[in-house]
């Protein structure tokens, strides 16, 4: 290995360990929520069991494709941090309780366990329908702290219009209704403004951790196949890298091998295709390229006379 | 690296303990620990039986103007038969009344509790009810005495052990005056009232970012409904108006009777 190719692998590392910070300090950002009294207290438990079991559910289901077993100390919390990541993602975005905190959490499970079987921590799916549902719940906050504990009203037509009080029970409808115990706020009420920026920004740090962790992740785990291959002799390693180049590995299925099993893969690919390489050259070889260009008819018997008697 | 991942992981252990963090009931500034000079139950200087405790506000308004004070009280509280509000306001005693207002607002908050005091009396011992020929000016005029204490006090009163409740007293009173005023009869109504009456109220009980200021989150712990209708589109000061029949049954703007 040049001393370049340490660098690299030291810089893999050090991503992968501040990605995990970066999500840690989302999701320490998405569990609080400053109240009437201007103190900062917890969002509570209970999202966050949801978002578990969602987390949990995209883990399992990635466990049969992609998963990656934790080798030492940094891959193992590279592993609880994506876990963890997701489960506070989940809890962040969750209207925090009622019949469609549960609706929302199955449409998760679903996109999640979507993403997971494809490989990705977070497809372009999920992340859209986690935005709206981050939207939906600062949508009934703001609605919880201006004190209407409803989703929203619509006003009847021409009823609304009418000046009588006797009518103002029938002069609008109320959607979806909530309560504040089902919001899960402070005792004190919630303080607006800085709750949401908080928990925006908590958001934006959960996505942005989740994704670079993925990609670091990845590249950590390169290092490893590099370093495998760099065991051989710098020549041998040179070639081998030909023949498997950077950008197949994970289609090769190299990444995410216990180190016995990488070593003994590499050896089974480096077999087969410089078995394949070799019967393609013999082939290439035997092969009377000439006759292919010829088009039959008058020259055809002619042709075939003199690209034979050039071959003898 | 390595400082990074503990790091990283003492943040997530945080995460999760911060979740149970349970906040306090929010304490109502009347509810904190009372300083041995401030003044016991304040909202009964603006209640039925205020006169009773009239004379405990004496002491506590600053010399030069305790004479002046003991005198337009007195001269309050004997206000007889019921004249309407703007016209005993504009007789030589109701002038006297005006510009001894003035100068309480601008004192200190025992100052202003008995500024709002006179306020209330002046609106227990006058007419400003409308009536059928809808004349709006008197409860317009005693809507602007408290306008102008509020101006001056509403947001500081809000967090005041002593003024606190009265600030609530006041912009209730406010909004059901002015209910009355853009509104005095069933049909019709003064819209520019209105929203002189809106406006002034959203800029005293919501910030810039439409949430409850301290003084609306006082008013919306003692009367929700108030403030709903008041961030409503129609009807916004019926819920001030209920509110203040209900607090104070007796003030309907014809002394009582």
């Amino acid at each position: 290995m040049t001393l370049s190719d340490e660098r690299r692998t030291g810089l893999a590392a050090r991503q992968l360990a501040l990605s995990c910070a970066l999500i840690a300090l989302g999701a320490l950002l998405t569990s609080v929520q400053l109240d009437g009294n201007g103190d900062w207290v917890g969002t509570g438990y209970a999202s966050l069991g949801v978002g578990a079991v969602a987390a949990l559910a995209a883990f399992l289901l990635a466990l049969r494709s992609n998963f990656a077993a934790p080798r030492d100390a940094l891959t193992a919390l590279s592993t609880a941090s994506n876990l963890l990541g997701l489960a506070f993602l989940v809890a962040g975005v969750l209207a925090p309780g009622g019949a469609w905190m549960f609706f929302e959490a199955l449409l998760l499970v679903a996109l999640l366990a979507r993403g997971a079987v494809r490989g990705e921590t977070l497809g372009r799916g999920a992340v859209a329908a986690l935005v709206l549902m981050l939207l939906f719940r600062l949508w009934i906050t703001y609605q919880g702290s201006q004190h209407r504990w409803q989703v929203m009203t619509l006003d009847v037509p021409v009823l609304s219009s009418l000046p009588f009080d006797f009518l103002a029970p029938i002069q609008s409808i109320s959607l979806g209704a909530f309560t504040p115990h089902e919001l899960g706020f402070p005792r004190a009420g919630v303080n607006f403004a800085p709750t949401v920026g908080v928990w925006t920004l908590g958001f934006a740090l959960l996505v942005l951790g989740l994704v670079w962790r993925a990609r670091a992740a990845q590249e950590h785990e390169n290092d490893r196949i590099h370093a495998a291959i760099w065991e051989l002799q710098p020549n041998v390693a040179r070639l081998v890298e030909r023949l498997l180049p950077e950008s197949e590995w994970g289609e090769l299925g190299l990444q995410s091998l216990p180190e016995r099993a990488l070593r003994k893969r590499i050896e089974a690919l480096v077999v087969e295709r410089v078995a394949a390489r070799r019967d393609f050259e013999r082939a290439l070889r035997a092969a009377n390229l000439l006759a292919t260009t010829n088009t039959g008819g008058y020259g055809a018997e002619i042709q075939q006379a003199l690209t034979e008697g050039e071959v003898r | 690296m390595t400082v990074t991942a503990i790091a990283a992981v003492l943040v997530f252990v945080g995460a999760i303990a911060v979740r149970g963090v349970s906040g306090d009931p929010a304490v109502a500034p009347a509810d904190r620990e009372r300083a041995p000079d401030d003044i016991a139950a304040p909202l009964q200087l603006l209640g039925p039986a205020a006169s009773l405790r009239a004379g405990e506000l004496a002491p506590r308004v600053r010399e030069a103007l305790r004479q002046e004070w003991s005198e337009v009280q007195r001269s309050v509280a004997r206000i007889q038969d019921c004249p309407p509000s703007s016209e005993w306001l504009a007789s030589a005693p109701g002038q006297r009344c005006e510009r001894l207002l003035a100068e309480l607002r601008s004192g200190s908050r025992d100052e202003a509790l008995a500024a709002l005091h006179l306020v209330f009396e002046l609106a227990r011992r006058t007419e400003w009810a409308p009536g059928l020929r809808a004349r709006t000016q008197h409860a317009d005029k005693l809507a602007g005495l408290l306008h102008e204490w509020l101006r001056a006090w509403g947001e500081r009163a809000a967090d005041d052990r002593v003024l606190s409740e009265p600030a609530v007293a006041a912009t209730v009173a406010y909004g059901a005056l002015m209910r009355r005023v853009s509104q005095p009869l069933p049909l019709g109504g003064n819209d520019e009232a209105l929203e002189r009456a809106r406006s002034f109220l959203a800029s005293q009980l919501f910030d810039a970012q439409g949430q409850a200021t301290r003084l609306g989150l006082a008013v919306r712990a003692r009367h929700p409904k108030a403030l709903e209708a008041l961030a409503g589109r129609r009807n916004v000061l019926d819920g001030f108006r209920e509110a203040f029949e209900l607090a104070y049954p007796e003030l309907d703007g014809e002394c009582g009777s």
